[in-house]
């Protein structure tokens, strides 16, 4: 141990023995290595959390939305709450009639990047198909429920809280059924077929069935309308479930193309 | 720690990809060359680091600047990478199928390299490369990253005893390599 103890403490051991292992160099550095060494460790970057990520999508995507999309679908409504209260329209048939035009355009609105062949460019933003479309769809969602709701409480103001009920059944209803038949139609063809599809099936649903529609809303009781609103928001939540899948599917579509 | 490092891994947590640069730049030859002394295989080496790098990114959130030098846990890294090497199939085939010959055929690829011409450095390197793998470590973090004992037990994770004892036996089997004058080292060191 002693041995040890000399050995690990004398200087000037220290010195010969460095002075002997110095002359087993290490060849300089490639810098080319380090080059390449910096580039793979690009991808391991740590990147800001997803929440945080997903909001700035989330703003990214209001901005891209196309303007005409917004003032329209407003425009839409307005009209509606006007006709209703100026003409004396049954504000339920006019919701069953106007409410859905913001879902139908802004479904095709959505689709504009896949439609303008925008998708790749898209993509480049580091997000995927699936979460730009989630995100997109989200934004008309929320847009669409934001407006209609108001109108509604407009209208409703000073009625009974039952009306309110009734109001939202005449379009949370329709926009979920709308919403659903729209994704479905246009997993199969085109925004521009699937939009006329849609809008001309709508036509005809109200056409149809739009009275019978009237009278259950009218008729119903208040825990029936409220089941038929969770079943709609149900829906609503099904349908972005299944839209995820199909948008993933898209992707791995376009990956192998 | 040095400052330096410090700032810059803060700044690569917060996505600075240039930080991220300078910090590999910096300790690049530092890693490099430990895991080419320490498996003695110089292309391996490349791959290896980088390897190392990628490990240190992925922990780099883990890292707990109070601990110490960041130099020393990059090392450990390192040491940890090049025994889990040491460990695995692709060491094992190699070793088996690998003689002399084929040492030879590796130098040959440093023939440009005046320095693998010398043929002290041969000796020392060939001394080194024979040692067991952990008084190699020992060694090589002792006398060519000048740490310290303590600093030593820290990156391998064994006791500061442990450490001397294989430098002292690591020193000990350099010199039967080396050569030299035996009764000198024994009235020196071992008595």
């Amino acid at each position: 141990m002693n041995g040890k103890k000399d050995l690990l403490n004398d200087a000037t051991w220290e010195v010969e023995i460095s002075e002997i292992l110095t002359s087993y160099t290490a060849k300089a550095v490639d810098e080319e290595k380090i080059d390449k060494t910096v580039d793979v460790l690009r991808e391991y970057m740590p990147r800001a959390k997803e929440k945080y990520k997903l909001l700035k999508l989330f703003k990214n995507e209001i901005t891209y939305v196309n303007r005409m999309y917004w003032i329209i679908s407003m425009l839409v409504i307005i009209f509606g709450f006007i006709i209703t209260n100026q003409q004396n329209y049954s504000v339920y048939e006019t919701l069953l009639c106007i409410s859905p035009i913001p879902i139908i355009l802004g479904i095709y609105e959505a689709e504009r990047g896949k439609r303008e062949k925008m998708w790749e460019l898209e993509k480049s933003f580091k997000h995927s198909y699936s979460k730009i479309m989630v995100i997109k769809i989200l934004i008309i969602l929320s847009f669409s429920t934001i407006l209609t709701m108001l109108i509604s409480l407009l209208i409703c103001s000073g009625q009974e809280s039952g009306e309110l009920i009734r109001i939202m059944t005449a379009w949370i209803a329709p926009i979920s059924i709308i919403f659903l038949v729209n994704i479905v139609i246009s997993s199969k063809v085109s925004s521009n077929y699937s939009m006329m599809i849609t809008t001309a099936l709508w036509i005809i649903t109200l056409v149809l069935g739009g009275e019978k529609i009237i009278n259950f809303i009218e008729g119903a009781k208040l825990l029936s309308l409220i089941i038929t609103i969770s079943i709609s928001i149900g829906g609503f939540l099904l349908t972005i479930s299944k839209f995820y899948n199909y948008a993933e599917k898209y992707e791995g579509e376009l990956s192998w193309s | 720690m040095g400052q330096g490092s410090e700032a810059l891994i803060k700044e690569i947590l917060k996505g600075n990809e240039a930080a991220m640069e300078l910090l590999v730049r910096k300790n690049y030859s530092m890693v490099q060359s430990f895991i080419y002394r320490f498996i003695g295989d110089y292309n391996l080496s490349y791959d290896m680091t980088q390897e190392v790098f990628i490990k240190m990114m992925r922990n780099l959130n883990k890292f707990k600047f109070e601990d110490g030098k960041f130099e020393s846990w990059l090392l450990k890294i390192a040491s940890n990478h090049c025994k889990d090497y040491f460990r695995s199939n692709c060491f094992k085939q190699r070793n088996e199928s690998s003689n002399i010959e084929d040492l030879d055929i590796e130098a040959k690829e440093f023939v440009i390299d005046i320095l693998e011409k010398n043929e002290k450095r041969k000796a020392v390197k060939k001394a080194v490369d024979e040692l067991p793998n952990l008084q190699r470590e020992a060694i090589i973090l002792r006398y060519y990253h000048d740490l310290k004992i303590n600093e030593i037990s820290k990156i391998t994770g064994y006791k500061e005893s442990t450490v001397k004892s294989r430098l002292f036996n690591a020193i000990k089997n350099l010199k039967k390599v080396i050569g030299g004058d035996e009764d000198e080292w024994e009235k020196r060191f071992i008595k």
